[in-house]
């Protein structure tokens, strides 16, 4: 089993290890001098930051493919980069280890559907192949994530964390309700 | 007093369409961060990232109290919150009252009637009261909480005072037809920066602003309050409520 340490990059992000801190960057800042980016000195500022897009809409969905560049947060710690990683991709660096110790949980869609109010459920059976529409139109268009939950494994990469969603979240709900 | 080996979540509901929705939520994490009274302070979301499970997910700390950003014991704190947060294994997760369900609302309520009374230099026996509340066919617990602040309010003296719905009777958009004349307060049992209390409620009044103020409608004259949850009004009120809850259970 690979190291998580070992790993640069996840998603839409990249860091490189400088001694004692980490610099913690979007993937196509790479090589961009630091005096180019925005620094970022606290954790509700890169807050602030990645729950925008480059233009300026809302980004409710952390792990879709449209984190905004033109910015660089210095760690200092461990504990300080798992922090940063959350704020970023929530959730997401905690299913990488479950999944890489071989005990990833995750929901199935007839577990989902029962814990669905009454409305969806309804909802659910009207269209049929709702779910399969709301997986192709809004998670595989829209989000990093690799649909665990539906089936879909990542490929394993050294240097790479792996975006794994491990059941339908609000946003694929609120696509079903409409 | 410091409860380190504690995480602290504030779990509110959020929105996928209103960037708003969440800003009290975390802006009331950031300020108890700074605190230093928990080892980790999270907010969470069910319509938006991070989500419950996300949150949990990336904790260091395995004891976990988490505070509803809700008004009332409804569907989604019996219900959802209890689920999402109780079926953690390896983690240990209580879920306190929502914020909702503190005494201090009441004040905050009558702060803002208070307010708008002075703007017209009124007194309580000269106006109607409004509780505008969400209501839910889903639970009892939503309608039950804005009737109990609507039976409390009454004690101050106003002429009348009903608690009115977004899903159920009787309606917000009904106003009219519970208070047949003279002047009415309307204080939202909404949690600020969300789409009801700013305005889907301003809306069904038939008023053109959701600040806090009076306003003219083709029904009459209305004073809308401010809706709730602001960070200095709830930060202190959470706190309580976690460390409460930690103490009593340990």
């Amino acid at each position: 089993m690979r190291k998580m340490e070992e790993a640069e990059k996840m998603g839409q992000i990249c860091w490189k290890r400088m001694g004692k801190f980490w610099d913690v960057r979007h993937i196509q800042d790479q090589g961009v001098a630091v005096g180019q980016l925005k620094s970022l000195g606290t954790l509700d500022e890169l807050e602030e930051v990645v729950r925008w897009d480059g233009q300026g809409q809302y980004r409710p969905l952390r792990s879709e493919g449209n984190l905004a560049t033109g910015w660089h947060y210095q760690v200092n710690c461990a504990g300080e980069f798992r922090e940063v990683i959350e704020v970023i991709y929530p959730g997401l660096w905690g299913n990488a280890e479950a999944w890489e110790e071989g005990c990833l949980k995750y929901q199935s869609w007839k577990e989902a559907t029962a814990q669905a109010t009454e409305r969806v459920r309804k909802k659910v059976i009207e269209a049929g192949d709702l779910p399969q529409r709301v997986i192709e139109e809004n998670c595989k268009r829209r989000c990093l994530k690799s649909l665990y939950w539906a089936g879909e494994r990542p490929v394993a990469e050294v240097t790479t964390i792996p975006m794994l969603c491990t059941g339908p979240c609000g946003m694929f709900w609120s696509r079903v309700e409409g | 007093m410091q409860f380190k080996d504690i995480a602290l979540i504030l779990a509110g509901h959020g929105s996928t369409k209103n960037a708003d929705s969440s800003r009290f939520t975390r802006e009331t994490a950031h300020r108890i961060r700074e605190k230093g009274i928990f080892g980790e302070v999270r907010s969470a979301f069910w319509k938006e990232q991070p989500s419950y499970a996300d949150a949990i997910r990336g904790l260091k700390t395995k004891k976990v109290v988490v505070v509803p950003w809700f008004l009332a014991n409804g569907y989604f704190t019996t219900k959802i919150l209890k689920r999402e947060f109780a079926e953690t294994p390896g983690v240990e997760c209580r879920v306190t009252e929502p914020i909702g369900m503190r005494p201090e609302i009441l004040g905050h309520f009558q702060k803002r009637a208070e307010r708008l009374l002075a703007v017209k230099n009124w007194n309580p026996t000269q106006v109607s009261l409004l509780v505008a509340s969400h209501g839910t066919p889903l639970h009892t617990g939503s309608r039950g909480a804005a009737v109990g602040l609507a039976e409390e309010l009454a004690k101050d003296g106003y002429r009348t005072v009903h608690a009115v719905f977004l899903e159920e009777e009787p309606r917000i958009a009904d106003w009219r037809d519970l208070i047949r004349e003279g002047p009415v307060m309307v204080l939202p049992h909404f949690l600020a920066g969300g789409l009801h209390g700013s305005e889907d409620v301003p809306e069904l009044l038939g008023i053109s602003g959701a600040e806090e103020g009076w306003y003219e409608s083709e029904k009459g004259e209305i004073g809308y309050g401010e809706p709730l949850g602001r960070p200095e009004e709830v930060e202190e009120m959470v706190i309580e409520l976690a460390m409460s809850k930690v103490e009593k259970e340990t």
